[in-house]
């Protein structure tokens, strides 16, 4: 991008700024992080009850998303903000109206992808990638908010796919804002405000924000450092100063922006000693990229105030310390991409732009421990190595930069030290059972403790119950839950966010369940059409008879599906197999017979009165001594219904008389009792009348008194189709449950 | 320690530098809200309208799905991308309403009465907004000093910094001489105008009725 001439007005210029400043009367106290405000008042936005933010996912998830991983993706980033220590602010995932998209209400707080701009946060060639409205009452109390993806103008990732976004690191940041956070002025930190789809470190925590869900929503009393900034000279205050501790290992524990009074309080500290430095909110992070409410002063130099000790439940008292003017030097731009990471153990070749980066200059990092090498200065970047020993604790660190003048600047938490990626060499065994029960082991290295393991839609972190265990740096061990089907990465995740990921390792298999095979009995012909019911019918499933593969499949849901069977070879019963597209497979059992099945075509009439016995033709073909009708079975099962006296006229027709039965349409089924062929006629037969009605509520309706039951209601019950089931297949064996489990 | 194989490296640079460089959507680098991080040009051409002028009034509602919202008019001084009238109403989301509800969205830049501005508005949802351009990016405060120099800030309105900002210059992202920033605006609508003809937009009555209040 281009440089423009920046205009330097003159000291009229600032002494008018000044007072407009002072005009604004922006009284707001700004504290520990910072915090989303009601910018007219200057209030904290905060959850009145923290401890259960209800949050769903929407189920439709992310086009871009088949495996379901999004979800997982999100749960991280759930945990990873319920993990900060010393905070009561929990995000409870709701798995009620997951297919509700009305973000809008109130009563339901949702993390939501937009693929077609239905929020209308996404119209034309938007920028926007996420996005997450908070409603409050003028008062701080957030009563709702709302995560919403830009799935319509961009891809969203679970796996570092190249140009698309992270959805951990995207959902971790706006979560930050769904809890009250605005934007953070550490580089380091997950609620810095710019993220790059490379950059995938901001799925962890930094202090920072740790410190800022205490400041929010703390569980005790945490140590705290108070202090005033003015300007050297003048004496005037320095609001919206930048104000940040450093530990004892040089890391950002924690930071803050001064108030209008220029008054600074760092909170949620632990005890310890801590380096207070001032830097102002200039490049990378500007007030541009916070919220109103407060008023932000840059035009002073980056200092050093001092070293202090902060004890639990305490305010350490840093005193006033004045700074001077502006100096002719800055480290970090807008367009690098930070936290800056830095491998322990190794030496990271790093660049950082800014201005003023003259030959002469010294740079350092605030880790005593980081050394800082073979650096070359181009005025407006400046390259080096930074060599970070193994045992370099983890965190995020200050860049310091001074000229030959002596002027310094810091770039605050730039640099973020991470273990190396987690490795995966190895997952065993490498396919498992959709119903979960398999016990996994990962091998690789760099295994530390507090990871987690992603395999599809579970999450198994390292020390909870049902998670995983990490035994040693090179192996970890886990017992699958119940899992989405499908060749899944096994992704291992490291507490400071980075991973390591073997791909397509883990094969979780759906095994069918049958429940009912109806008929189980057809014409060696083929044409006859099988119910089948049970569970895990997925796309691709396969059904055979004897090894012949059935090309005619219909799935109509996980729990139905239908068969149109090939002919076939007299005889059985033959193994009839469901197989899923992972391998599983449930078996029962299918009988060819050299007869044509029974077909109904017609009942005439097709309706009578409730009451029964009207005697009626059921035509067709196929029919025979043996033909029975049947009234009010299912059609799908051949459970139900009741038998009829059945009266054999030709192949073409039977009479029967109906059974009695409530009002409404029923299927009529004609099944050979001998073979066990069967033809259903769906809405085959309705019967008529006026169903008893229960008097109550004032209504004139007659009250019917049930007589005792006729004869055809007692011989008409279910158990005669199961005794000419049984008697029609009764050499046949059904297995219901699947026989051998894939894999195993 | 484990050193890269040749591949890794120039797989790597490839990946860093050398698609980036070809593919700039591939940069991607982004702003939360979240937001894409953009240049002033890239500003420009993904607006649908670039308008400046002052804050007139405001007008915030509330619209039948429970979206809190609030009317911008603006009494235009010129349009850079998109033919508008003397004013010209924005919807943006966010604002408070008389029952005390609010709702605010992070990155979103928060407009003042009174305040000159050069806004980046993309295109008119079915809602009726307008969106800034990459959330803050998609306003520039103009300020106007004592000795009459103007400067454009891209910042919200609690901006303090209208001193003179010494050495540490800001690389175009935050402050911009204000006649270079309208010299660099005519100069992206001229390109522009050879590839496309700007949209021609009427003006929108500012919410009223029930529940409103102004911020």
């Amino acid at each position: 991008m281009g440089m423009n001439k920046t205009h330097r007005p003159g000291r009229r210029g600032m002494g008018a700024a000044l007072k407009f400043v002072a005009f604004m009367g922006i009284a707001a106290s700004v504290m520990a992080h910072v915090r989303l405000r009601y910018s007219s008042t200057g209030a904290p936005l905060a959850w009145e009850n923290p401890e259960n933010i209800s949050l769903v996912i929407q189920s439709d998830g992310s086009d871009d998303i088949g495996d379901g991983s999004h979800e997982t993706a999100i749960r991280n980033a759930i945990d990873a903000w319920n993990s900060a220590s010393g905070s009561r602010a929990r995000i409870v995932e709701s798995m009620a109206n997951r297919s509700r998209r009305d973000w809008q209400t109130n009563n339901v707080h949702l993390v939501v992808f937009d693929e077609n701009n239905s929020s209308g946060y996404f119209s034309g060639g938007s920028s926007i990638v996420a996005i997450t409205p908070v409603t409050f009452f003028t008062d701080g109390r957030i009563i709702d908010a709302d995560v919403i993806f830009n799935g319509k103008n961009f891809g969203f990732s679970t796996s570092g796919e190249i140009g698309k976004f992270d959805i951990q690191d995207v959902a971790a940041h706006e979560l930050g804002h769904l809890l009250g956070l605005d934007h953070s002025g550490v580089c380091g930190a997950t609620m810095y405000p710019y993220v790059d789809p490379i950059v995938i470190l901001h799925r962890s925590l930094a202090l920072d924000d740790q410190r800022g869900m205490r400041h929010l929503y703390p569980t005790g009393s945490f140590a705290r450092i108070s202090g005033k900034i003015t300007r050297a000279g003048s004496g005037e205050v320095v609001p919206g100063a930048h104000v940040a501790a450093r530990d004892g290992d040089g890391h950002i524990a924690a930071a803050i922006l001064s108030d209008a009074n220029g008054d600074f309080v760092l909170q949620g500290l632990d005890s310890g000693s801590y380096e207070v430095i001032v830097d102002p909110l200039d490049q990378p992070v500007s007030s541009s990229n916070l919220g109103g409410g407060q008023a932000i002063y840059t035009n002073f130099e980056s200092k050093v105030l001092g070293t202090i000790a902060a004890t639990q439940g305490q305010v350490a008292g840093m005193g006033t310390h004045t700074v001077g003017d502006d100096v002719s030097i800055q480290l970090g731009r807008v367009a690098d991409d930070y936290p800056i990471r830095g491998v322990r153990g190794t030496v990271n070749n790093m660049i950082v732009r800014g201005s003023g980066l003259v030959a002469g200059s010294t740079l350092e990092c605030s880790d005593p421990g980081i050394a800082i090498q073979n650096l070359s200065w181009n005025a407006t970047f400046v390259t080096f190595e930074a060599v970070i020993p193994a045992g370099t604790p983890l965190g995020h660190a200050d860049l310091i930069v001074t000229n030959p003048s002596g002027d310094t600047d810091f770039l605050v938490g730039g640099i973020q030290i991470t273990p190396p990626d987690p490795q995966v060499t190895g997952v065993s065994p490498a396919l498992g059972d959709a119903e979960g029960g398999t016990a996994v082991t990962i091998t690789g290295s760099n295994f530390r403790s507090g990871l987690r393991v992603v395999v599809g839609n579970r999450i198994y972190r390292d020390g909870d119950t049902g998670g995983c265990v990490v035994q040693d740096s090179s192996t970890i061990t886990l017992t699958t839950d119940d899992t989405i089907a499908g060749n899944h990465d096994v992704v291992v995740i490291d507490p400071t966010g980075v991973e390591g990921r073997r791909t397509n390792s883990f094969n979780v298999v759906v095994t069918p369940e049958l429940e009912t095979v109806f008929p189980m009995v057809g014409t060696l012909a083929g044409g006859t059409t099988i119910n089948l019911t049970g569970n895990h019918f997925v796309e691709g499933t396969v059904v055979t008879i004897d090894g012949a593969i059935q090309a005619n499949l219909v799935i109509d849901s996980p729990t139905r599906m239908r068969v149109i069977t090939e002919s076939g070879i007299p005889g059985g019963p033959y193994v009839l197999r469901v197989e899923s597209p992972s391998g599983g497979f449930a078996e029962s059992a299918f009988t060819f017979v050299d007869a044509p099945d029974p077909r109904i075509t017609m009942v005439t009439p097709d309706a009578s009165d409730m009451s029964g016995g009207q005697t009626v033709a059921v035509l067709g073909s196929g029919f025979g001594d043996n033909t029975r009708v049947f009234f009010g079975v299912d059609p799908r099962t051949g459970v139900g219904g009741s038998m009829a006296s059945t009266e054999f006229i030709d192949g073409g027709q039977v009479r029967t008389v109906t059974p009695a039965s409530s009002v409404g349409t029923t299927a009529v089924m004609a099944m050979d009792m001998e073979t066990g062929q069967v033809s259903t006629l769906e809405a085959g037969f309705t019967y008529t009348g006026q169903e008893p009605v229960d008097g109550g509520g004032g209504s004139c309706a007659a009250v019917i008194v049930p007589g005792p039951p006729s004869w055809k209601r007692i011989i008409g019950g279910g158990g005669w189709i199961l005794l000419a089931l049984i008697l029609g297949v009764w050499h046949s064996r059904m297995v219901l449950r699947p026989a051998v489990r894939a894999g195993f | 320690m484990r050193t890269l194989p040749l591949f890794a490296i120039a797989l790597g640079l490839t990946v860093g530098f050398v698609l980036p460089a070809f593919f700039p959507s591939l940069r991607g680098s982004s702003q939360a809200g979240t937001a894409l991080r953009l240049s002033l040009e890239d500003t420009f051409e993904r607006s649908d309208v670039v308008v400046e002028g002052r804050v007139h009034s405001a007008t915030s509602g509330e619209d039948a799905e429970g979206l809190i919202y609030t009317d911008w008019v603006l009494r235009a001084d010129r349009s850079y991308w998109g033919e508008v009238g003397e004013t010209f109403t924005v919807r943006l989301p966010g604002g408070v309403l008389s029952t005390g509800k609010g709702m605010v969205v992070p990155g979103m830049p928060r407009l003042t009465v009174g305040e000159d501005v050069v806004l980046f508005l993309g295109e008119e949802s079915p809602m009726g907004m307008r969106l800034p351009t990459g959330l803050s990016q998609g306003k520039f405060r103009i300020v106007t000093s004592t000795s009459g120099d103007r400067t454009a800030i891209q910042t919200g309105e609690h901006v303090s910094l209208i001193t003179a900002r010494n050495t540490r210059t800001a690389d175009g992202l935050d402050m911009l001489d204000y006649a270079d920033l309208v010299a660099r605006l005519e100069a992206m609508r001229q390109d522009r105008l050879t590839r496309e003809v700007p949209p021609i937009l009427v003006d929108r009555e500012p919410a009223g009725g029930a529940a409103t209040g102004v911020k």
